[in-house]
């Protein structure tokens, strides 16, 4: 049987969400529109979490205590596109591991803002372990692109 | 726990870019062919387990779709969204409860989608989404720790694609049969450095499925089974720490589980051939070492030797691999299969394992399934 005798159909599908965010990540959210990034700290491990955490899944507990960070961060890895996907960027840009301030776990963000000559120069201008500040957006709302991008500090 | 279950039969269609069949006739026609290997009819089921993935799927509760598809008609029928593996693991469940003699498991891909559209619907929306993440950026972040601080480099991450195609090349099954050299693979351009295009599976399209059944049902059915002697599921943090998810503390904590079931005290002389989920193909060196098939930091110099290679002493994916065939519903069912007639067609090897999770949506609070193979009368 010839494959062209069956059809095809084809669909799409268009979805809104709409969650509630709770009070530690709208704390934490909250204050990246006044350019500060808050770490939230277990009281029974002791490690603290950008972004913050509303419990600590090895302690099993909910969590209160808060700090301020400076901002600072450390890249822990890296990745450059290098192709062009649907809704994102074109290449070249850098997506990036980031460990802020005292934080025992990472988050992701872009990493821009250094100087290279070719795009292939780029895998030699990030380090793990460099250092990497945030870039903040002009017009902020309480959301994770009010940090535009890191770069290195 | 102990205990196992017998795989009676099987059932592979495909694998191909596209299939000409809809998810529900491809997962009947695989599971009415598996019943036949098995030599049991519908009737005699009394579990059946969908592995689906809706957002593959194009349809939320497949399982609604593929249930009746799969035997599952007046059944206890359950659907798992984490991969093959899981499913058999919830069979498996069902074998050891006593609610069934015998179990179906199956899947299928047929459906078309856009993958980074799909891949990135997967991660959360507070702080993975809004950056771009899914499933290629997710594997690449790891591959450069591979690359910077576990002693790989990029030769070795075109041999794992190389091996793989040449050893895909030969299945029948596979779905790229290209045999890419290392050369070719070193050619292809970076999609997400550090890898490379022919370094990343493809998305395949055909359907599996396995009838499963207790101790006592196999024997009396099979002269020289497969047993599932050892199965188990181990979980990451979803916001942990870098560390962590590349020490792939989940997969550990499964792959410990199911040897102690099965009964292995040292998988590096006990476990003989894997198969394993590699989404990107460099990918199968953490997960050797997180399985203690081999020492700590020894799979990337067990890569260059050929000792994992189809040929070497310790095979790791000789059906090709992930590079080879990678269909995200039914790829868990794949890999058991193939592994379960490289049993058979290798008498002088006894037990293999196999090892699967959810990571084709991307990297990120994963959970990982890994299951140990016997043969014969153990
Ligand atoms: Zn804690």
């Amino acid at each position: 049987m010839a494959s062209t005798e069956f059809m095809n159909k084809e669909y799409n599908m268009h979805l809104d969400f709409s969650v509630s965010l709770g009070p530690a990540y709208t704390k934490w959210m909250k204050a990246l529109g006044e350019k500060k990034i808050l770490a939230n700290k277990c009281s029974k491990c002791g490690r603290h979490f950008v972004p913050a955490k509303p419990f600590c899944e090895i302690c099993f507990e909910p969590i209160d205590e808060w700090i301020e960070t400076d901002g600072e961060g450390i890249v822990e890895s890296f990745t450059i596109g290098y192709a062009k996907f649907r809704n994102l960027p074109d290449p070249p840009y850098v997506i990036g591991v980031i460990r802020v301030g005292p934080s025992a776990v990472s988050m992701v963000h872009w990493i821009a803002g250094f100087p290279y000559d070719k795009p292939e120069d780029i895998p030699d201008k990030i380090q793990i372990g460099m250092k990497v500040k945030p870039v903040w957006a002009e017009e902020r709302k309480g959301d994770l692109l009010d940090i535009r991008y890191f770069e290195p500090a | 726990m102990e205990g196992k279950i017998g795989i009676i039969g099987y059932s592979l269609v495909g694998f191909d870019d596209d299939v000409k069949l809809r998810s529900d006739e491809m997962v009947f026609r695989a599971s009415k062919s598996a019943l036949d290997a098995a030599g049991i009819s519908r009737d005699d089921l009394g579990t059946t387990v969908i592995s689906s993935i809706d957002a593959y799927d194009g349809i939320t509760i497949s399982n609604g779709l593929m249930a009746p598809a799969g035997g599952g008609y007046q059944k206890d029928a359950t659907r798992i969204q984490g991969g093959g593996v899981g499913a058999i693991f919830s069979a498996f469940a069902g074998i050891l409860s006593n609610s069934a003699d015998f179990s179906l498991v199956a899947g299928a891909d047929a459906v078309r989608y856009d993958d980074e559209v799909v891949s990135n619907s997967s991660y959360d929306a507070l702080f993975r989404r809004p950056v771009g993440m899914f499933n290629l950026p997710g594997y690449a972040l790891v591959a450069t720790s591979l690359l910077k601080e576990q002693g790989a480099t990029e030769k070795d991450f075109a041999f794992a694609a190389a091996k793989s195609y040449e050893a895909a090349a030969k299945n029948p099954y596979s779905h790229r049969k290209i045999a890419a050299t290392i050369e070719q693979v070193l050619e292809s351009p970076y999609v997400f450095w550090p890898l490379r295009e022919l370094e990343i599976a493809p998305i395949s399209k055909g359907a599996a499925a396995l009838v499963l059944a207790s101790e006592e049902k196999t024997k009396e059915l099979v002269k020289d089974p497969i047993w599932v002697t050892g199965i188990g599921a181990g979980s990451n943090q979803y916001y942990g720490s870098w560390s962590d998810l590349t020490s792939l503390k989940g997969l550990r904590a499964a792959g410990n589980r199911a040897y102690r079931m099965a009964g292995v005290t040292d998988p590096e002389s006990q476990i003989h051939v894997a198969e394993v989920f590699a989404p990107f193909a460099p990918f199968e060196c953490p997960i050797i070492e997180a399985l203690g098939l081999c020492r700590e930091g020894e799979s990337w110099k067990m890569l260059r030797d050929g000792i994992t290679s189809s040929g070497g002493a310790k095979p790791i994916n000789p059906s090709g691999g992930t590079v080879g065939t990678n269909p995200p519903s039914c790829g868990g069912f794949y890999r058991t299969i193939q592994a379960a007639m490289y049993l058979t067609e290798n008498s002088n090897v006894g037990r293999a394992v196999v090892q699967d999770s959810d990571i084709n949506l991307g990297f990120f609070g994963e959970t990982y399934h890994v299951a140990v193979l016997e043969r014969g009368g153990v």
